[in-house]
């Protein structure tokens, strides 16, 4: 995994390398620091980034504009911040983590197993999504289901609109509420919009969604969809 | 007949008068033929070195069943015999033909008339007056006769004093209201003049009753005018020097010594007291009007209040002229103090705003900078490199602490005062720098020369600049320095501080909280007379503060 640390303050970006190394251990292929968000932006946009630690007042500037544009990026975001104040904003936009400072080895840690797939202390309430250079909200409620697209994902809403996220669908399911489920590779629904389980020729199998759409379950998932629908 | 009656229970006064120099016991008689004697208004009867005589005529109505008992008024300041149709019914002292044979009498006095003489129609009244102990300074002999119901006219003097009574609690009440404010809030002298002025015209009213509570000899009576005079010079000179403190206005002594000088002139020169008094309350008034007016064009507050009450008195006084000390001067009197004590009132509101805004901004300016230092960008910074240093380097934590604690420190101590020495805000910029540049891994320099380290600056100022510069560049672990200039120029002071620029092509917000309370700062402790710039120069940010000592 590619880390990237964003922070003015030497100690504390020196701080953070420590206790991610000391915590993290192979789990890290690479941990770099810069100090400024143009250097950042240079970072991202040439090697490959899986998550961005971020603190949120760099260079005296307000963090939370650039901190939606991090949400929508391929990457995962774990916010650093004496404001903590903030922390439920910052998770509501789909951020992996909002790490207090300041902080010790415990809460680095904690961090660490979010990254290994745990759930967020607080799922999204809307998903940044990066436009012909804008940023929008989407809200989660107004999702129909995610569906992959090569590397990026789309978001299918309930009136048809399709935006693209640069999220996988692995890192987008890990910020969505627990609602969302995985029923095949490329797919991610909300349980509660099943309606029906059904098999179809071929042992395949498909679900009934509250729309009348039918989606594809993956055959490794059947089960674990099964289950969950209660039988 | 109703209106006759009244007429008679609010008696007849008389007007035009025969009178006759000379001695003649028949001058007395209804018959007597005075058809050759001079005619004139009793007031303007002439005063004569020897014994006078007036005849009258009243004529009581047809029905005196209406009054129990016909009385007659006489003033004047005369020793008088009093004649009801030759018969002599009274007289005031004794009559004499010198100095030394007169005996002075009361100026006021009331006789009855026996009910066989007080028979309905016409009646001849004649006094027989000698006048060898006029005062001086009086310039008739104020003579009055009033024909009434006997028990109306004793109670005259009661009924003219009821208005003027309650003008005097009036006016008591508000001297004593504003000797407590003045005890409380000893820095307003306005208080204390205005419960002066206030005295004074309790005093003059009294002075003015004085006829109707006490009756006194009639020599006496240049006595009381003199103290009347003199109490409307007290009031005049009060009520400008009221209004001249009041609105604080420019060339006090001047005004006042013009005040005196117009106050006192006419009371010096002209021999008749009343005439005297008229004109120095005219010129009190009239200078008065002028520092009311100027006040307005001040747009002072509560100026217009009170430049129309001293107008609505000036006008007063112009319309009554001579009749004004006796008739409408304490009901004008009251309107203008009326507009005095709005204005006062006005005042004393918009002094109590202006000092409440500067106490809470001087409050809101403190709890800002205490603020600053508590925001958690900062403090949890600082703390987050403190625990890292506490795990891999205590003594560079120790280090950090000390200088943490210095600044957090001096800040406490300063953020109360408006202004302190600029050794102690370059102490605490350097404090800051000291904290910063460990957190940064930054060497940060201060480069001061030639700055007076006793030169008096706002709290914090310096702090706020040498804060924003170190959290809005991205400098690079290294050296960096700021620099710190002061021009004295005349009482003319000028800070420069040059930070160099570094890192981020994001720009932070043009004016940041930190320059707002830079701006306020400097504002609370030189109102008005300073000036700020900042901007980049050279590549450098160059901000500079400006200021005028006193």
């Amino acid at each position: 995994m590619n880390v990237l640390i964003v922070e003015d303050e030497l100690v504390i970006a020196q701080r953070l390398e420590r206790l991610l190394r000391q915590e993290g251990g192979t789990m890290w292929t690479r941990i770099e620091r810069c100090a400024t968000l143009d250097e950042a932006e240079i970072r991202v946009a040439k090697e490959t980034v899986d998550v961005v630690f971020l603190d949120l007042n760099l260079n005296g500037l307000d963090g939370f504009d650039l901190l939606a544009d991090s949400a929508a990026q391929a990457f995962h975001t774990v916010v650093v911040s004496a404001h903590t104040d903030r922390a439920l904003e910052a998770f509501e936009i789909g951020v992996l983590d909002f790490i207090g400072k300041p902080f010790g080895a415990e809460r680095v840690r904690k961090t660490i197993e979010r990254l290994r797939g745990a759930r967020p202390e607080h799922p999204a309430t809307a998903l940044p999504v990066r436009t012909a250079g804008r940023i929008h909200f989407i809200g989660i409620d107004t999702i129909a289901y995610v569906r992959a697209a090569g590397s990026y994902a789309e978001l299918v809403l309930h009136d048809g609109t399709v935006y693209a996220h640069r999220k996988p669908l692995d890192k987008l399911l890990s910020v969505l509420p627990a609602g969302f489920i995985r029923i095949h590779r490329a797919y991610l629904i909300r349980l509660s919009d099943i309606t029906a389980l059904h098999a179809r020729e071929g042992s395949r199998y498909a679900v009934t969604l509250a729309s009348g759409e039918e989606l594809p379950v993956g055959r490794t998932r059947v089960a674990e969809v099964r289950r969950l629908l209660g039988g | 007949m109703i209106l006759l009656s009244l007429l008679l229970l609010a008696g007849v006064p008389a007007d035009t008068v025969r009178y006759q120099v000379g001695d003649d016991v028949r001058w007395s008689e209804p018959a007597w033929d005075d058809s050759e004697w001079k005619r004139a208004f009793i007031r303007d009867v002439p005063d004569a070195p020897a014994i006078l005589w007036i005849r009258l005529d009243i004529d009581t109505g047809l029905d005196t069943e209406a009054v129990e008992t016909l009385g007659i008024g006489t003033a004047g300041l005369v020793a008088r015999e009093v004649y009801w149709d030759g018969v002599l019914i009274g007289q005031a002292g004794r009559v004499g033909t010198d100095a030394s044979s007169e005996h002075v009498g009361p100026l006021d006095a009331l006789h009855r008339i026996p009910d066989s003489l007080s028979m309905p129609g016409r009646h001849v009244v004649a006094l027989r007056m000698s006048s060898f102990h006029r005062p001086a300074g009086t310039s008739d002999l104020r003579l009055e006769v009033e024909v009434g119901d006997y028990t109306a006219l004793s109670a005259e003097p009661f009924r003219a004093v009821g208005l003027p009574l309650v003008f005097l609690g009036a006016f008591v009440l508000v001297a004593l209201y504003y000797l407590a404010l003045f005890a409380a809030d000893r820095r307003r002298l306005p208080y204390l003049l205005t419960a002066l002025l206030c005295i004074a015209v309790a005093a003059l009213l009294l002075a003015e009753g004085w006829r109707h509570f006490a009756v006194y000899p009639y020599d006496w009576h240049a006595v009381r005018l003199r103290t009347i005079e003199a109490l409307t010079c007290i009031v005049g000179f009060l009520l400008v020097g009221t209004f001249t403190s009041q609105f604080e206005v420019p060339k006090q002594a001047v005004i006042l010594a013009s005040t005196a000088a117009g106050v006192l002139a006419p009371v010096v020169f002209l021999s008749d007291h009343e005439t005297g008094t008229f004109a120095a309350f005219t010129w009190a008034l009239v200078f008065a009007a002028g520092v009311t007016a100027w006040a307005v064009w001040q747009e002072a507050a509560g100026a217009r209040w009170a430049f129309g009450g001293v107008l609505t008195c000036l006008v007063t006084l112009g319309i009554t002229q001579l009749d004004f000390m006796e008739g409408l001067f304490f009901p004008a009197f009251g309107v203008l103090l009326a507009g005095l004590l709005t204005s006062l009132g006005l005042q004393t509101r918009e002094a109590r705003r202006q000092h409440e805004h500067a106490l809470a901004s001087a409050a809101r300016l403190e709890a800002e900078l205490l603020k600053k230092q508590l925001q958690p960008h900062f403090l949890m910074n600082t703390l987050t490199s403190i625990m890292e240093w506490v795990e891999t380097d205590p003594q560079t934590g120790a280090r950090a602490l000390e200088a943490a604690a210095g600044e957090l420190r001096t800040l406490s101590e300063v953020s109360g005062e408006s202004l302190i020495p600029m050794r102690r805000e370059l102490a605490l910029c350097r404090a800051h720098l000291d904290v910063m540049g460990l957190r940064r891994g930054i060497s940060f320099t201060l480069d001061d020369a030639g700055v007076n380290p006793e030169t008096p600056i706002p709290p914090a100022v310096l702090h706020t600049l040498v804060e924003n510069a170190v959290t809005h560049n991205a400098y690079p672990p290294g050296s960096v320095v700021f620099t710190l200039r002061e021009i004295v120029t005349g009482t003319s002071r000028m800070l420069t501080l040059r930070t160099p620029l570094a890192g981020t092509r994001r720009r932070t917000r043009a004016e940041g909280g930190g320059l707002r309370y830079v701006r306020a700062r400097l504002e609370e402790s030189t109102p008005g007379r300073w000036s700020l710039s900042a901007g980049k120069k050279n590549g450098e940010w160059v901000t500079s503060i400006t200021w005028i000592t006193s």
